[in-house]
């Protein structure tokens, strides 16, 4: 089974590298992103199954690229998980009108992290998507070989 | 709804593996015999009466990159550019290295092999389950991408029994094919004296506290019960120590979820004065000492698997381990002596608090700029200690290394941010001074802080 992709946009390493250590362990591939443009650029590159955005973010803030993953049809269903420092309710609602899956405040507790994000990549999407892309690798490895 | 293209199923108490196999390898099947018992599943590919490949569903495949990247067989540029063409798949990953010359192309089938004997020779012990053979060769098809090598099923079977009776006789049974090891901090001998075999050797390096006793097999193509021996024989060496994993996952949760805390309350309260700032990451700094402090106090070598051991006890440890360090710091940071404290096992700053009422302006500027250092030092020393101890040189200590490194960039940066604030600062105050002749050049009015004692707003 291809293991799963993971976004992580968050300007602060210390969070990209928690997440990182945090979801690799449950056999799951994080790539991750500092700012908002490079965010995008690797949603386009690495084509990940799941994305966790946080919302203050250098170049480009975390509710627009939220908008902008979405009007991508191929994106659109793409579990977005925002973790945010933010816990009023007007920030919650804004993620989601923005179109957020799920909001998770911060500091996130890991077995927390690690829940939503399983809930979100156990989906029959999800599955095709890791199908598909380990069908691809194989191709370019037989092309390779 | 029936599975299409069964032909053959049954329990294992009627009809073993062992001859079942054999059943169909004489009439040269080619299929799918997907064998269960309780948790356990295995599926074995065969193609006209031979073994092709095997799968092991729900079993986490071995991470034979990083394997090989710690025995030293691929350097880790190449591991992280096999990492992202190969995926988590170790057959692709051998298939890619093959075409790197990184390892020879009959290393391919002498893998398979292994595999193949190693997960039959341990379901051939399974004395209850089911198995059924399918003829759809789709799946087969699916799992084998590249070249395919036809396994004798005598030859595999022979070799599987001669294993599983090596497990028998294996004076390792408190080792199990999920047994996790890892180096000892501690040791201080020379290993080059022990006289350690190849295989040896190649155990030890794979001993982080990361991969089970059957991914090292693997990695080393070394049987199973081979494996338990040497790793028997390591730790009688006091070289490694084999991993509580129920533990080991609680303290990773642990300091995980601490430097997350930590890591939050940096990114607080960004927007304020020189002084408010030093003291914000005083209390940041001074919560994670702390933290750390609570963390080790539960999981500390010493401390360990003593039950509930009197709070007056892990005081006194705590005391002895980090007080002399911080008494050690401020000989080079007087000014700090008496005002941060180590006592009753943790790390008392609240003197910082009411700093303001003792001390005004540059002084206080400065008094808490000194206890930004010394707590930054503080801070890493008490997490070095901590994590040696833990977890000592493993795996998981490299990763808390770097999690924790990329912590103290960020702390760093808000250091360095707070240095220059400092010195544009005294800067523009030294300019002030002197282009009013004949203001008296005393402390307090070089540093701009009012006759009152007060900071003036600039």
């Amino acid at each position: 089974m291809e293991e799963p992709v993971v976004l992580v946009v968050d300007d602060s390493p210390t969070v990209r590298k928690i997440v990182q250590l945090t979801l690799q362990r449950e056999r799951i591939r994080v790539v991750t992103a500092g700012d908002g443009l490079s965010a995008l650029a690797a949603v386009a590159d690495e084509q990940p199954d799941l994305m966790l955005l946080d919302i203050m973010l250098p170049r480009m803030d975390g509710y627009n690229i939220c908008q902008v993953v979405r009007k991508n049809l191929a994106y659109r269903d793409m579990p977005i998980i925002m973790l945010s420092g933010r816990d009023g309710i007007f920030d919650k609602m804004r993620g989601k009108l923005s179109g957020s899956t799920e909001y998770i405040t911060k500091p996130f507790d890991s077995t927390e992290l690690v829940q939503a994000v399983k809930r979100h990549l156990e989906t029959p999407a999800v599955r095709e998507r890791a199908a598909q892309r380990m069908a691809s690798r194989q191709q370019r490895l037989r092309r390779r070989v | 709804m029936e599975p299409q293209g069964r032909i053959l199923d049954g329990n294992l108490e009627t009809l073993g593996l062992q001859s079942t196999l054999k059943m169909l390898a004489l009439s040269g099947k080619t299929g799918v015999l997907s064998v269960t018992s309780g948790q356990e599943r295995l599926a074995i590919f065969l193609q006209n009466g031979h073994i092709v490949d095997l799968d092991e569903p729900g079993a986490p495949a071995p991470d034979l990159i990083d394997m090989f990247r710690l025995l030293g067989r691929i350097p880790p540029q190449r591991a992280a550019e096999l990492r992202r063409l190969a995926g988590a798949n170790p057959a692709t990953a051998i298939a890619i290295m093959v075409q790197m010359q990184l390892c020879a192309p009959e290393e391919m089938p002498r893998r398979t092999e292994f595999r193949v004997i190693q997960a039959i020779s341990r379901a051939v012990r399974w004395e209850r389950g089911r198995f059924e053979f399918h003829r759809d060769i789709s799946p087969i098809q699916a799992h084998v991408g590249g070249p395919q090598h036809l396994f004798n099923v005598d030859h595999v079977l022979l070799e599987a029994l001669r294993m599983a009776d090596e497990w028998g006789r294996s004076g390792s049974l408190s080792l199990t094919r999920n047994t996790v090891a890892r180096w000892l901090p501690q040791f201080d001998g020379d290993v080059t004296q022990l006289g350690l075999g190849r295989e040896e050797i190649g155990v030890l390096c794979l001993s982080n506290g990361q991969f089970p006793l059957h991914a090292i097999s693997y990695a080393l193509l070394v049987s199973e019960p081979q494996v338990a021996d040497i790793m028997r024989r390591l730790l009688e060496l006091g070289l490694v120590e084999v991993v509580d994993a129920h533990l080991e996952t609680e303290l990773e949760h642990s300091l995980v979820n601490l430097i997350t805390q930590s890591q939050h309350h940096l990114s607080q309260e960004t927007r304020s004065n020189a002084e408010q700032r030093m003291l914000a990451l005083v209390r940041t700094m001074g919560v994670c000492v702390n933290g750390l402090i609570t963390h080790h106090a539960r999981y500390a070598r010493k401390l360990r698997g003593r039950g509930e051991v009197p709070q007056r006890e892990v005081r006194r440890y705590l005391d002895a381990t980090f007080g002399p360090v911080l008494a050690e710091l401020e000989r080079s940071f007087p000014r700090m002596d008496e005002v941060v404290r180590f006592s009753d096992g943790r790390l008392d700053y609240q003197e910082l608090e009411t700093l303001e009422k003792v001390v005004k302006g540059a002084e206080l500027s400065d008094c808490l700029w000194d206890a930004v250092q010394l707590c930054s030092h503080f801070m890493r020393i008490v997490f070095d200690r901590v994590l040696n101890d833990e977890v000592g040189n493993s795996r998981v200590g490299h990763q808390f290394e770097d999690l924790w490194s990329a912590f103290l960039r960020e702390i760093d940066e808000d250091m360095a941010r707070l240095a220059y604030r400092r010195a544009a600062t005294r800067v523009q105050q030294e300019r002030a001074a002197q282009a009013q002749p004949g203001v008296m050049s005393g402390v307090p009015q070089a540093y701009g802080v009012a006759p009152d004692g007060r900071r003036r707003l600039s």
